[in-house]
Protein backbone atom coordinates (compact mmCIF):
# COMPACT_ATOMS: atom_id res chain seq x y z
CA UNK A 1 0.00 0.00 0.00
CA UNK A 2 2.95 2.88 1.08
CA UNK A 3 4.77 1.72 -2.26
CA UNK A 4 1.08 2.39 -4.29
CA UNK A 5 0.52 5.41 -1.97
CA UNK A 6 4.61 6.35 -3.21
CA UNK A 7 4.03 5.79 -6.64
CA UNK A 8 1.22 7.93 -6.88
CA UNK A 9 3.43 10.98 -5.14
CA UNK A 10 6.13 10.28 -7.23
CA UNK A 11 3.97 11.00 -10.20
CA UNK A 12 2.45 14.42 -8.95
CA UNK A 13 5.58 15.24 -8.58
CA UNK A 14 7.14 14.78 -11.65
CA UNK A 15 4.14 16.24 -13.12
CA UNK A 16 4.45 19.96 -10.72
CA UNK A 17 6.39 21.47 -13.51
CA UNK A 18 3.24 21.22 -15.75
CA UNK A 19 1.31 22.24 -12.11
CA UNK A 20 3.38 25.36 -11.68
CA UNK A 21 2.91 26.47 -15.48
CA UNK A 22 -1.03 26.12 -15.17
CA UNK A 23 -1.20 27.80 -11.63
CA UNK A 24 0.95 30.25 -12.96
CA UNK A 25 -1.36 31.07 -16.32
CA UNK A 26 -4.22 30.23 -14.75
CA UNK A 27 -4.64 30.70 -11.09
CA UNK A 28 -1.80 32.99 -10.32
CA UNK A 29 -4.61 35.77 -9.29
CA UNK A 30 -6.80 33.91 -6.79
CA UNK A 31 -3.68 32.84 -4.86
CA UNK A 32 -3.23 36.25 -4.60
CA UNK A 33 -6.05 36.49 -2.04
CA UNK A 34 -4.55 33.36 -0.25
CA UNK A 35 -2.89 34.08 3.76
CA UNK A 36 -0.04 31.95 4.57
CA UNK A 37 0.74 31.19 8.13
CA UNK A 38 -1.99 34.15 9.03
CA UNK A 39 0.80 36.43 7.48
CA UNK A 40 0.67 39.51 4.44
CA UNK A 41 -1.58 37.87 1.62
CA UNK A 42 0.58 36.63 -1.39
CA UNK A 43 0.19 39.51 -3.73
CA UNK A 44 3.85 39.90 -4.81
CA UNK A 45 4.63 37.97 -7.55
CA UNK A 46 7.92 37.07 -7.26
CA UNK A 47 6.93 35.69 -3.72
CA UNK A 48 4.16 33.70 -5.00
CA UNK A 49 6.53 32.62 -7.15
CA UNK A 50 9.33 31.74 -4.70
CA UNK A 51 6.28 29.67 -2.44
CA UNK A 52 5.43 27.57 -5.80
CA UNK A 53 8.99 26.88 -6.07
CA UNK A 54 9.63 26.26 -2.31
CA UNK A 55 6.50 24.01 -2.01
CA UNK A 56 7.19 21.91 -5.42
CA UNK A 57 10.71 21.41 -4.14
CA UNK A 58 9.90 20.02 -0.64
CA UNK A 59 7.01 17.91 -2.56
CA UNK A 60 10.43 16.27 -4.60
CA UNK A 61 12.33 16.52 -1.56
CA UNK A 62 9.27 14.43 0.42
CA UNK A 63 8.45 11.98 -2.61
CA UNK A 64 12.25 11.07 -2.60
CA UNK A 65 12.72 10.19 1.29
CA UNK A 66 9.43 8.19 0.77
CA UNK A 67 10.61 6.17 -2.23
CA UNK A 68 14.16 4.99 -0.01
CA UNK A 69 11.78 4.17 2.45
CA UNK A 70 8.98 2.25 1.01
CA UNK A 71 11.08 0.78 -2.14
CA UNK A 72 13.96 -1.24 -0.72
CA UNK A 73 17.63 -1.68 -2.45
CA UNK A 74 17.23 -5.29 -3.75
CA UNK A 75 17.80 -5.41 -7.19
CA UNK A 76 20.82 -5.75 -9.67
CA UNK A 77 22.02 -5.36 -13.37
CA UNK A 78 24.29 -6.14 -15.60
CA UNK A 79 24.54 -2.98 -17.75
CA UNK A 80 26.48 -3.21 -21.03
CA UNK A 81 25.44 -0.07 -22.16
CA UNK A 82 24.58 3.56 -20.59
CA UNK A 83 24.24 7.04 -22.00
CA UNK A 84 22.43 10.27 -20.53
CA UNK A 85 18.93 10.83 -21.27
CA UNK A 86 17.96 14.51 -20.20
CA UNK A 87 18.78 15.84 -23.47
CA UNK A 88 15.49 13.97 -24.35
CA UNK A 89 13.19 13.95 -21.61
CA UNK A 90 13.44 17.63 -20.91
CA UNK A 91 11.80 18.66 -24.39
CA UNK A 92 9.42 16.77 -23.33
CA UNK A 93 8.44 18.27 -20.43
CA UNK A 94 9.48 21.55 -22.00
CA UNK A 95 6.15 20.64 -24.12
CA UNK A 96 4.14 20.06 -21.44
CA UNK A 97 5.18 23.69 -19.88
CA UNK A 98 4.51 25.16 -23.22
CA UNK A 99 1.01 23.40 -23.49
CA UNK A 100 0.22 24.18 -19.68
CA UNK A 101 1.02 28.10 -20.29
CA UNK A 102 -1.07 27.81 -23.15
CA UNK A 103 -4.27 27.11 -21.32
CA UNK A 104 -5.19 30.07 -20.22
CA UNK A 105 -6.90 30.71 -23.14
CA UNK A 106 -9.91 28.67 -22.14
CA UNK A 107 -12.54 28.72 -19.13
CA UNK A 108 -10.82 27.30 -16.32
CA UNK A 109 -12.86 24.26 -15.98
CA UNK A 110 -11.71 23.03 -19.34
CA UNK A 111 -8.15 23.83 -18.98
CA UNK A 112 -8.39 21.80 -15.64
CA UNK A 113 -10.04 19.09 -17.20
CA UNK A 114 -7.20 19.16 -20.04
CA UNK A 115 -4.53 19.65 -16.92
CA UNK A 116 -6.36 16.02 -15.10
CA UNK A 117 -6.32 14.19 -18.88
CA UNK A 118 -2.78 15.16 -19.26
CA UNK A 119 -2.12 14.34 -15.81
CA UNK A 120 -3.67 10.67 -15.83
CA UNK A 121 -1.65 9.96 -19.28
CA UNK A 122 1.18 11.19 -17.36
CA UNK A 123 0.43 8.37 -14.95
CA UNK A 124 -0.34 5.56 -17.12
CA UNK A 125 3.29 7.03 -19.30
CA UNK A 126 4.53 6.50 -15.83
CA UNK A 127 4.38 2.50 -15.89
CA UNK A 128 7.53 2.33 -17.91
CA UNK A 129 8.77 5.61 -17.77
CA UNK A 130 9.87 7.82 -14.61
CA UNK A 131 11.46 11.48 -15.35
CA UNK A 132 11.36 14.00 -12.57
CA UNK A 133 12.76 17.45 -13.83
CA UNK A 134 13.00 18.84 -9.92
CA UNK A 135 15.60 15.86 -9.22
CA UNK A 136 18.05 17.15 -11.63
CA UNK A 137 18.44 20.46 -9.01
CA UNK A 138 19.42 18.18 -6.29
CA UNK A 139 22.25 16.06 -8.07
CA UNK A 140 20.58 13.51 -9.93
CA UNK A 141 21.18 12.17 -13.37
CA UNK A 142 18.95 10.34 -15.45
CA UNK A 143 20.94 7.47 -17.65
CA UNK A 144 19.37 5.32 -20.32
CA UNK A 145 21.10 1.74 -19.73
CA UNK A 146 20.84 -1.47 -21.17
CA UNK A 147 21.26 -4.85 -19.40
CA UNK A 148 23.00 -7.85 -20.88
CA UNK A 149 19.68 -9.44 -21.44
CA UNK A 150 19.09 -6.41 -24.48
CA UNK A 151 16.65 -4.47 -22.21
CA UNK A 152 16.38 -1.10 -21.84
CA UNK A 153 15.93 1.30 -18.86
CA UNK A 154 15.92 4.38 -16.74
CA UNK A 155 18.78 4.60 -13.93
CA UNK A 156 18.40 7.91 -11.78
CA UNK A 157 21.57 7.98 -9.94
CA UNK A 158 23.76 10.81 -8.71
CA UNK A 159 26.84 9.35 -10.03
CA UNK A 160 27.84 11.71 -12.78
CA UNK A 161 30.29 10.60 -15.71
CA UNK A 162 28.71 7.03 -15.80
CA UNK A 163 30.09 4.80 -18.77
CA UNK A 164 30.82 1.47 -19.88
CA UNK A 165 30.12 -2.06 -18.64
CA UNK A 166 29.35 -2.74 -14.83
CA UNK A 167 27.42 -4.06 -12.61
CA UNK A 168 24.57 -2.15 -11.17
CA UNK A 169 23.42 -2.83 -7.53
CA UNK A 170 21.44 -1.53 -3.99
CA UNK A 171 18.88 -0.28 -6.86
CA UNK A 172 15.27 1.13 -6.06
CA UNK A 173 12.34 -0.24 -8.09
CA UNK A 174 10.58 2.35 -9.03
CA UNK A 175 8.43 0.77 -11.49
CA UNK A 176 9.73 -2.62 -13.81
CA UNK A 177 11.70 0.09 -16.11
CA UNK A 178 13.20 2.72 -13.36
CA UNK A 179 15.42 2.08 -10.84
CA UNK A 180 16.98 5.00 -8.39
CA UNK A 181 20.58 3.97 -7.42
CA UNK A 182 20.67 3.76 -3.99
CA UNK B 1 15.88 -13.97 -3.20
CA UNK B 2 13.02 -15.67 -3.96
CA UNK B 3 11.99 -16.21 -7.40
CA UNK B 4 9.90 -17.85 -10.35
CA UNK B 5 10.58 -19.87 -13.18
CA UNK B 6 6.98 -19.62 -15.33
CA UNK B 7 6.98 -21.61 -18.82
CA UNK B 8 6.43 -19.69 -22.01
CA UNK B 9 3.31 -19.38 -23.96
CA UNK B 10 3.26 -20.64 -27.37
CA UNK B 11 6.64 -21.97 -27.41
CA UNK B 12 8.79 -19.11 -26.12
CA UNK B 13 11.26 -19.55 -23.81
CA UNK B 14 10.45 -20.10 -19.92
CA UNK B 15 10.73 -16.80 -17.81
CA UNK B 16 12.17 -16.08 -14.28
CA UNK B 17 9.98 -13.33 -11.95
CA UNK B 18 11.11 -11.68 -8.63
CA UNK B 19 8.66 -13.37 -5.80
CA UNK B 20 10.54 -11.68 -2.97
CA UNK B 21 14.03 -9.46 -2.87
CA UNK B 22 14.26 -7.49 0.41
CA UNK B 23 14.64 -8.36 3.43
CA UNK B 24 11.37 -7.40 5.28
CA UNK B 25 9.87 -9.57 1.91
CA UNK B 26 12.08 -12.46 2.53
CA UNK B 27 11.65 -12.57 6.45
CA UNK B 28 8.20 -14.30 5.54
CA UNK B 29 9.75 -17.11 3.80
CA UNK B 30 11.84 -17.95 6.54
CA UNK B 31 10.54 -21.84 6.53
CA UNK B 32 11.83 -22.38 3.36
CA UNK B 33 15.53 -23.00 3.87
CA UNK B 34 17.93 -25.36 2.55
CA UNK B 35 17.79 -29.00 3.54
CA UNK B 36 19.98 -30.77 6.22
CA UNK B 37 21.33 -33.37 4.44
CA UNK B 38 23.18 -35.99 6.61
CA UNK B 39 23.25 -38.90 3.84
CA UNK B 40 24.05 -38.39 0.38
CA UNK B 41 24.05 -41.09 -2.21
CA UNK B 42 25.06 -40.76 -5.40
CA UNK B 43 22.40 -41.16 -8.06
CA UNK B 44 21.46 -44.41 -9.02
CA UNK B 45 17.43 -45.17 -9.80
CA UNK B 46 17.65 -48.41 -9.01
CA UNK B 47 18.59 -47.92 -5.32
CA UNK B 48 15.68 -46.63 -2.49
CA UNK B 49 16.13 -44.20 -0.53
CA UNK B 50 16.06 -44.16 3.12
CA UNK B 51 14.08 -41.44 4.94
CA UNK B 52 17.04 -38.85 5.41
CA UNK B 53 19.08 -40.03 2.14
CA UNK B 54 19.29 -37.55 -0.86
CA UNK B 55 20.51 -38.36 -4.51
CA UNK B 56 23.46 -36.22 -5.78
CA UNK B 57 24.59 -35.81 -9.24
CA UNK B 58 28.10 -34.17 -9.79
CA UNK B 59 27.95 -31.43 -12.55
CA UNK B 60 30.27 -30.26 -15.07
CA UNK B 61 31.12 -26.73 -14.94
CA UNK B 62 29.17 -26.95 -18.58
CA UNK B 63 26.52 -28.88 -17.00
CA UNK B 64 26.46 -26.34 -14.45
CA UNK B 65 26.12 -23.51 -16.91
CA UNK B 66 23.17 -25.00 -18.81
CA UNK B 67 21.25 -26.11 -16.12
CA UNK B 68 21.71 -23.94 -12.77
CA UNK B 69 23.11 -20.62 -14.20
CA UNK B 70 19.60 -19.90 -15.73
CA UNK B 71 18.50 -19.87 -12.26
CA UNK B 72 21.49 -18.81 -10.75
CA UNK B 73 22.44 -15.91 -12.67
CA UNK B 74 19.43 -14.19 -11.70
CA UNK B 75 20.49 -12.63 -8.47
CA UNK B 76 22.83 -10.66 -10.26
CA UNK B 77 20.55 -9.11 -12.54
CA UNK B 78 17.51 -9.02 -10.54
CA UNK B 79 16.04 -5.55 -12.38
CA UNK B 80 15.91 -8.09 -16.01
CA UNK B 81 12.99 -9.49 -14.08
CA UNK B 82 9.37 -8.48 -13.01
CA UNK B 83 7.77 -9.39 -10.14
CA UNK B 84 5.44 -11.97 -9.94
CA UNK B 85 1.33 -10.74 -11.01
CA UNK B 86 -1.43 -12.69 -10.77
CA UNK B 87 -1.84 -13.61 -14.50
CA UNK B 88 1.61 -15.88 -13.26
CA UNK B 89 -0.43 -18.06 -10.98
CA UNK B 90 -1.43 -20.48 -13.70
CA UNK B 91 2.07 -20.79 -15.43
CA UNK B 92 4.68 -21.08 -12.17
CA UNK B 93 6.42 -24.22 -12.52
CA UNK B 94 9.28 -23.69 -10.36
CA UNK B 95 9.47 -21.59 -6.93
CA UNK B 96 13.57 -21.54 -6.03
CA UNK B 97 15.57 -19.55 -3.32
CA UNK B 98 19.03 -18.41 -4.31
CA UNK B 99 21.49 -17.32 -1.51
CA UNK B 100 24.97 -17.40 -2.04
CA UNK B 101 25.59 -18.93 -4.60
CA UNK B 102 23.40 -21.97 -3.55
CA UNK B 103 19.69 -22.76 -4.71
CA UNK B 104 16.80 -24.88 -3.66
CA UNK B 105 13.90 -25.70 -6.13
CA UNK B 106 10.77 -26.87 -5.51
CA UNK B 107 8.66 -27.55 -8.55
CA UNK B 108 4.72 -26.36 -9.03
CA UNK B 109 2.23 -28.64 -10.58
CA UNK B 110 -1.08 -28.31 -10.70
CA UNK B 111 -1.72 -30.02 -7.00
CA UNK B 112 0.13 -27.24 -5.66
CA UNK B 113 -2.38 -24.57 -7.45
CA UNK B 114 -6.10 -23.74 -5.25
CA UNK B 115 -8.44 -22.81 -7.65
CA UNK B 116 -11.75 -21.15 -6.08
CA UNK B 117 -11.66 -23.53 -2.99
CA UNK B 118 -14.38 -22.56 0.07
CA UNK B 119 -12.62 -23.32 3.01
CA UNK B 120 -13.95 -23.69 7.13
CA UNK B 121 -11.68 -21.78 9.03
CA UNK B 122 -12.31 -22.43 12.58
CA UNK B 123 -12.11 -20.52 15.93
CA UNK B 124 -12.08 -21.23 19.37
CA UNK B 125 -14.88 -18.57 20.43
CA UNK B 126 -16.00 -17.27 16.91
CA UNK B 127 -18.24 -19.36 14.50
CA UNK B 128 -16.93 -21.06 11.97
CA UNK B 129 -15.87 -18.77 9.16
CA UNK B 130 -16.25 -19.72 6.13
CA UNK B 131 -12.92 -18.75 3.73
CA UNK B 132 -12.73 -18.34 -0.35
CA UNK B 133 -9.47 -19.31 -1.73
CA UNK B 134 -9.35 -18.55 -5.04
CA UNK B 135 -6.14 -18.52 -7.10
CA UNK B 136 -3.38 -19.83 -4.55
CA UNK B 137 -0.14 -22.07 -4.85
CA UNK B 138 0.11 -24.58 -1.45
CA UNK B 139 3.60 -23.47 -0.93
CA UNK B 140 4.76 -25.91 2.57
CA UNK B 141 8.21 -25.06 1.30
CA UNK B 142 9.21 -28.31 0.77
CA UNK B 143 12.52 -28.17 -1.26
CA UNK B 144 12.77 -30.75 -4.57
CA UNK B 145 15.90 -29.95 -5.31
CA UNK B 146 19.67 -28.32 -4.17
CA UNK B 147 22.10 -26.94 -5.52
CA UNK B 148 25.05 -26.93 -3.09
CA UNK B 149 26.83 -23.95 -4.99
CA UNK B 150 30.09 -26.28 -5.77
CA UNK B 151 28.76 -28.09 -8.39
CA UNK B 152 26.39 -30.95 -6.94
CA UNK B 153 23.13 -31.34 -6.59
CA UNK B 154 20.88 -33.01 -4.54
CA UNK B 155 17.49 -34.62 -5.12
CA UNK B 156 14.78 -37.35 -3.71
CA UNK B 157 12.83 -37.84 -6.72
CA UNK B 158 14.28 -37.77 -10.31
CA UNK B 159 10.85 -37.17 -11.83
CA UNK B 160 10.11 -34.28 -10.02
CA UNK B 161 13.18 -32.24 -11.06
CA UNK B 162 13.51 -34.05 -14.84
CA UNK B 163 11.50 -30.80 -16.68
CA UNK B 164 13.60 -28.31 -13.99
CA UNK B 165 17.30 -29.05 -15.22
CA UNK B 166 17.11 -29.06 -19.05
CA UNK B 167 19.94 -32.04 -19.77
CA UNK B 168 19.73 -33.43 -16.20
CA UNK B 169 18.36 -36.79 -18.26
CA UNK B 170 22.05 -37.64 -19.38
CA UNK B 171 22.21 -39.24 -15.44
CA UNK B 172 19.28 -41.57 -16.33
CA UNK B 173 20.54 -42.26 -19.84
CA UNK B 174 19.39 -45.30 -21.68
CA UNK B 175 21.18 -47.52 -24.13
CA UNK B 176 20.86 -46.34 -27.48
CA UNK B 177 19.95 -49.21 -30.17
CA UNK B 178 23.31 -49.59 -31.02
CA UNK B 179 24.56 -50.19 -27.74
CA UNK B 180 21.71 -52.50 -27.40
CA UNK B 181 23.69 -54.05 -30.18
CA UNK B 182 26.54 -54.38 -28.96
CA UNK B 183 26.05 -55.55 -25.52
CA UNK B 184 23.89 -58.51 -26.85
CA UNK B 185 26.48 -59.25 -29.24
CA UNK B 186 29.48 -59.21 -26.83
CA UNK B 187 31.81 -62.21 -27.04
CA UNK B 188 30.64 -63.33 -23.76
CA UNK B 189 27.15 -63.85 -24.84
CA UNK B 190 26.02 -66.42 -27.43
CA UNK B 191 23.32 -64.64 -28.97
CA UNK B 192 20.69 -66.64 -30.34
CA UNK B 193 18.33 -63.48 -31.27
CA UNK B 194 17.69 -61.80 -28.70
CA UNK B 195 15.28 -58.85 -30.67
CA UNK B 196 16.86 -55.21 -29.01
CA UNK B 197 13.30 -54.05 -29.47
CA UNK B 198 11.97 -55.83 -27.21
CA UNK B 199 14.46 -54.72 -24.40
CA UNK B 200 12.58 -52.51 -21.89
CA UNK B 201 13.12 -48.58 -20.19
CA UNK B 202 14.62 -50.37 -16.97
CA UNK B 203 16.90 -52.95 -18.90
CA UNK B 204 18.30 -50.23 -21.43
CA UNK B 205 19.42 -47.88 -19.02
CA UNK B 206 21.17 -50.97 -16.80
CA UNK B 207 22.61 -51.26 -20.26
CA UNK B 208 23.92 -47.93 -20.39
CA UNK B 209 25.16 -48.45 -16.87
CA UNK B 210 26.79 -51.93 -17.55
CA UNK B 211 28.59 -49.80 -20.82
CA UNK B 212 29.80 -47.10 -19.20
CA UNK B 213 30.81 -48.84 -15.85
CA UNK B 214 34.72 -49.01 -16.37
CA UNK B 215 34.59 -51.06 -12.89
CA UNK B 216 32.66 -53.57 -14.95
CA UNK B 217 34.43 -53.31 -18.26
CA UNK B 218 32.60 -55.87 -19.93
CA UNK B 219 34.79 -55.51 -23.29
CA UNK B 220 37.37 -56.68 -21.29
CA UNK B 221 38.06 -60.21 -22.36
CA UNK B 222 40.37 -61.09 -19.57
CA UNK B 223 37.21 -59.88 -17.49
CA UNK B 224 35.27 -62.57 -19.20
CA UNK B 225 36.15 -65.21 -17.04
CA UNK B 226 35.08 -63.72 -13.70
CA UNK B 227 31.37 -62.73 -15.19
CA UNK B 228 31.13 -66.42 -16.46
CA UNK B 229 32.22 -67.36 -13.23
CA UNK B 230 30.17 -65.17 -11.12
CA UNK B 231 27.03 -66.34 -13.79
CA UNK B 232 27.96 -70.39 -13.21
CA UNK B 233 27.05 -69.63 -9.08
CA UNK B 234 24.09 -68.67 -10.16
CA UNK B 235 22.84 -70.12 -13.30
CA UNK B 236 20.93 -72.90 -12.14
CA UNK B 237 18.59 -71.11 -9.95
CA UNK B 238 18.34 -68.40 -12.81
CA UNK B 239 17.88 -70.93 -15.33
CA UNK B 240 20.93 -69.81 -17.81
CA UNK B 241 22.69 -71.92 -20.06
CA UNK B 242 26.41 -71.53 -20.34
CA UNK B 243 27.92 -73.37 -23.22
CA UNK B 244 31.86 -73.34 -24.03
CA UNK B 245 32.34 -70.48 -21.25
CA UNK B 246 29.33 -68.57 -23.04
CA UNK B 247 26.30 -67.27 -21.57
CA UNK B 248 23.72 -68.24 -23.73
CA UNK B 249 20.64 -65.38 -24.57
CA UNK B 250 17.63 -66.58 -26.20
CA UNK B 251 15.56 -63.70 -25.15
CA UNK B 252 15.04 -60.50 -23.08
CA UNK B 253 14.62 -62.26 -20.19
CA UNK B 254 18.24 -64.02 -20.24
CA UNK B 255 19.40 -60.31 -21.14
CA UNK B 256 17.68 -58.79 -17.53
CA UNK B 257 19.51 -61.65 -15.79
CA UNK B 258 23.14 -61.08 -17.11
CA UNK B 259 22.71 -57.89 -16.50
CA UNK B 260 21.91 -58.32 -12.58
CA UNK B 261 24.44 -60.38 -12.11
CA UNK B 262 26.47 -57.27 -13.84
CA UNK B 263 25.41 -55.48 -11.57
CA UNK B 264 26.02 -57.73 -8.81
CA UNK B 265 22.51 -58.09 -7.84
CA UNK B 266 23.19 -61.89 -6.89
CA UNK B 267 25.24 -62.36 -3.44
CA UNK B 268 25.11 -65.40 -1.02
CA UNK B 269 24.20 -64.28 2.07
CA UNK B 270 26.98 -64.50 5.03
CA UNK B 271 24.88 -64.78 7.65
CA UNK B 272 22.11 -67.42 6.35
CA UNK B 273 24.08 -69.14 3.61
CA UNK B 274 21.07 -68.60 1.26
CA UNK B 275 21.39 -66.95 -2.43
CA UNK B 276 19.76 -63.61 -2.03
CA UNK B 277 19.04 -60.92 -4.83
CA UNK B 278 19.09 -56.90 -3.95
CA UNK B 279 16.79 -54.80 -5.92
CA UNK B 280 19.91 -52.57 -6.06
CA UNK B 281 23.04 -52.43 -4.98
CA UNK B 282 26.27 -49.91 -4.51
CA UNK B 283 29.29 -49.69 -3.16
CA UNK B 284 29.93 -48.48 0.45
CA UNK B 285 30.21 -45.43 0.95
CA UNK B 286 29.10 -44.32 -2.35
Amino acid sequence: MAAIFTKILLSVSSFSGVLYFFVLANLDEKVKSVIIFGLAPLDNFAIRQVTYIIVFTLFALLTLALTRKNFDPEDTLQVIEIKPIESVAVPTYIGLFVIALGLNSIPLAISSVVVIVMFLFWVRLERIFYFNPIWLFFGYRFYEIKSDKENTYTLITKRDRLKGKQSLDSLRRINNYTFLEK
Amino acid sequence: MLFAKISGSNGAAAQHRIIASSKKSLQQFGFYHLPNIQQKVKFNPDRKLESDQWYYVELTTEQVESMLSPYLNNVSASGDLSKTVQSDYDVIETIYRVDDGKAIFTRITDSYRIRNKTLLKFHDTEQVEVVQEANSIEFSGDVHAYYDGAKKLYFRNFGKIRSMFPGIEEFYRKATQAEKLRFVNNVVFDNKGVDVDTIGQIDSRRIAIVLGDASIDIENVQKHPIIISAANRDADLLDLEIIENKITLNDKSDVTKVLKILLSRFYVSEITGQRMESYASSAIGS
